[in-house]
């Protein structure tokens, strides 16, 4: 070990004895691909600063659980913005219509008392019954007003006491002023009862498919301040039916519940894809796969170009075997460990940036010195292999590069251009 | 220097001498298969010529191929066993996007329209979900013996149409080495083949690119001991095989695709066209 290692430092000086002595024996060559395969195992060593990043990444499951948790909070926050942006319309519109209604009061209320008292006296009873039959509420005093005018039917009445909410004396006072019975007010109200249930069964279906109780419908019907007559009208209007808008309804309100059911049933599918042996440790175990297969890449980048200047060497006279060539190369990476870096994933993801640009630009200014360092041993290796001077060597290096990278394409486009010709 | 063993024990003042001394070495009992597929790999040019000098040369070559194909073969399906371990899981979506198709009514009705409709779409569907994992990287088990199966055969079929040919190329050029020579020694010329052994650490690949390029390297290694020629004749041997093989191969689809478009009825009759216009 102690011999090996001085012998590679004696290669990376350059020493032209040891690089001669090591090309006359298989052994020496051997020691040369070994010398290879182990200085490139070390640099490609810098694989393994991925691992930091492979532990950190989430994992397939995990990338979904986070999307599904940021979509939810990206609803719930364009849900509470919208509520915010709707109340805020809302309150200034309110505001809005209170300072208007308060400036119309100011300025004209004098006015519309005078048109009020004109409309009473000019209008007819009749009037002032229609118009307190539109309005939702009514003070008892209002009703009693009119009713003592003019006499509104038992149906008319019934609406009159239902909008003044009146007691039990006041309805037995008001009935009593309008001339109205008790009896007749029970069958109007009966009336109105069997026109509401007429009204409901037709909505029933609607009801049905939103899987409603009467009295949910009922309290949504009082918050509207509508009758199930005026939703039948509504949905008539529409030109649809309460089947469909249902339908529709049940859609919409269920959508959340089938959203989370499909991403339940994709967080399902993708825990059953995890491989075997899970996800983080098998990019640990493939990083590995690609540090030992380093070597071979990092020859497959040379070997074409290692054999194409055997044949440009031997053609100017150059006395290696091809044993020999292939082993001056390999010795030529010797200071190949100073790609370590090189090989080293980007780590912005795991370290703060300026480490890892650190880190990054540490392993561009070394692999520039091995890369020089390489080219300098690499002319040294092949003229001693070969017999020649080092400027023959680099003549050899720049003639097969030509060869390569000019002569070559442009012998294939002359053989393409006869062939098809 | 190295020992015999391929320590690295290189002491650079020893002389070349010394470490041929230990090369080997004649009388020494001969190494197996494996030595000297080891020895070959690390660019030995002493197990060619212990081959070529063995009694049985052309049989020790097909233990040779053997035993690599067999080794490269055990490794591809530990590769298969390692790499399923950590490559992700399809199956379930496999299976959960063919009941979705299946329940279609597209597929209903091609079902109905042709009952033979549902059995050409599953194994499409299959052959499918195959080529898209050999796409990803993710192994397959019809993947790796159909890779296993083609290893076989291409590698014994490569063997000896290479030793046939370049034994012949060598044999013009004057050589006097037996043909079993050239099987024995160009068997040897396979040993980069065991380079995929290190698939079986899932994420490892071997470029393709270098297999051919160093086998092309033990190629002429085994030529040039075998029938011991000068460098460009034993270039030539090394890249004649190639050219015929290639030029037979263009040949053939030639050949092959005028015959193919020939039997097509539209190609049939423009030909006639184009032969009654250019009379």
């Amino acid at each position: 070990m102690k011999n090996a290692i001085r012998t590679y430092s004696q290669i990376l000086q350059l020493r032209g004895e040891t690089i001669h002595g090591l090309l006359q024996s298989d052994q020496g060559i051997a020691f040369a691909m070994k010398l290879f395969l182990i200085v490139s195992l070390i640099a490609g060593l810098g694989f393994w600063f991925g691992v930091p990043a492979a532990l950190r990444t989430p994992t397939t499951v995990e990338r979904f659980d986070q999307f599904v948790t940021e979509a939810r909070e990206t609803v719930a926050v364009a849900v509470a913005a919208a509520e915010s942006a709707i109340a805020t319309v809302q309150g200034e519109y309110e505001k809005a219509v209170a300072t208007v209604t308060a400036e119309f009061e100011r300025r004209f209320s004098g006015v519309t008392e005078m048109f009020n008292q004109l409309a009473a006296r000019f209008g007819g009873a009749q009037a002032q019954l229609d118009q307190l039959l539109a309005r939702t509420s009514a003070t008892v005093a209002e009703v009693e007003a009119t009713v003592a005018r003019v006499k509104p039917t038992p149906e008319q009445m019934d609406r009159l006491l239902r909008i003044a909410k009146a007691t039990e004396p006041e309805t037995e006072r008001l009935l009593a002023l309008a001339g109205i019975t008790p009896s007749e007010i029970a069958a109007a109200r009966q009336d109105a009862q069997a026109q509401a249930d007429a009204a409901m069964a037709e909505l029933q279906p609607m009801l049905d498919r939103l899987d409603m109780t009467r009295a949910q419908f009922d309290a949504i019907l009082t918050q509207l301040s509508a009758t199930p007559e005026q939703v039948n009208n509504w949905i008539a209007s529409l030109s649809t039916t309460p089947e469909w808008v249902g339908d529709l309804l049940a859609a919409i309100s269920a959508t959340p519940d089938r959203l989370n059911e499909l991403a339940a049933q994709i967080r399902e599918e993708l825990v059953k894809m995890e491989p075997p042996l899970g996800e983080r440790p098998s990019r640990i175990v493939r990083l590995g796969g690609q540090w030992v297969a380093s070597p071979l890449h990092y020859a497959a980048d040379w070997m074409l170009f290692v054999l194409a200047l055997l044949v440009v060497a031997k053609s100017v006279g150059g006395k290696a075997t091809l044993t020999q060539h292939l082993g001056a190369v390999a010795l030529s990476a010797a200071p190949a460990v100073l790609f370590l870096f090189a090989y080293a994933p980007d780590m912005t993801n795991v370290l703060p940036l300026p480490t890892a640009a650190a880190i990054h630009y540490t392993g561009r200014i070394l692999a520039f010195v091995g890369v020089v360092w390489c080219g300098v041993l690499l002319l040294k290796t092949v003229s001693v292999a070969h017999g020649m001077g080092m400027w023959k060597s680099a003549g050899v290096l720049v003639l097969t590069w030509i060869a390569l990278y000019v002569l070559l394409p442009l012998a294939t486009l002359f053989a393409s251009g006869f062939l098809l010709g | 220097m190295p020992n015999a063993s391929g320590e690295m024990t290189v002491e650079p003042d020893e002389s070349a001498v010394a470490t041929l001394d230990d090369d080997g070495g004649a009388g020494e009992s001969q190494p197996g298969v494996l030595a000297l597929l080891g020895r070959t790999l690390l660019f030995s040019t002493e197990p060619y010529a212990i081959v070529r000098d063995d009694d049985h040369p052309g049989r020790r070559g097909f233990v040779i191929v053997l035993v690599v194909v067999a080794i490269v073969a055990v490794a591809q399906m530990i590769a298969y066993w390692l790499g399923w371990l950590t490559a992700p899981r399809l199956d379930s979506l496999q299976g959960l996007l063919y009941s979705t198709v299946t329940d279609w009514p597209w597929y209903a009705e091609q079902v109905q329209q042709d009952p033979a409709f549902a059995t050409q779409f599953q194994q499409g569907y299959l052959a499918g979900w195959e080529a898209l994992r050999i796409l990803l990287g993710y192994p397959t088990l019809t993947a790796t013996i159909s890779v296993d199966l083609s290893l076989i055969v291409t590698t014994f079929g490569n063997w000896f149409l290479f030793a046939v040919l370049a034994h012949w190329m060598a044999r013009w050029f004057g050589s006097q080495a037996r043909f079993a020579q050239t099987l024995g020694t160009v068997a040897l010329a396979y040993a980069p083949l065991l380079l995929l052994v290190i698939q079986v650490v899932p994420g490892a690949t071997v470029p393709l690119s270098l297999l051919f390029l160093l086998m092309l390297a033990t190629k002429y290694l085994a030529l040039k001991t075998t029938h011991n020629l000068g460098t460009p004749q034993t270039l030539f041997v090394l890249a004649a095989p190639y050219v015929i093989v290639a030029i037979v191969a263009a040949l053939v689809a030639l050949y092959g695709g005028a015959y193919g478009l020939e039997q097509l009825p539209y190609f049939r009759d423009a030909f006639k066209v184009q032969l009654f216009l250019a009379r």
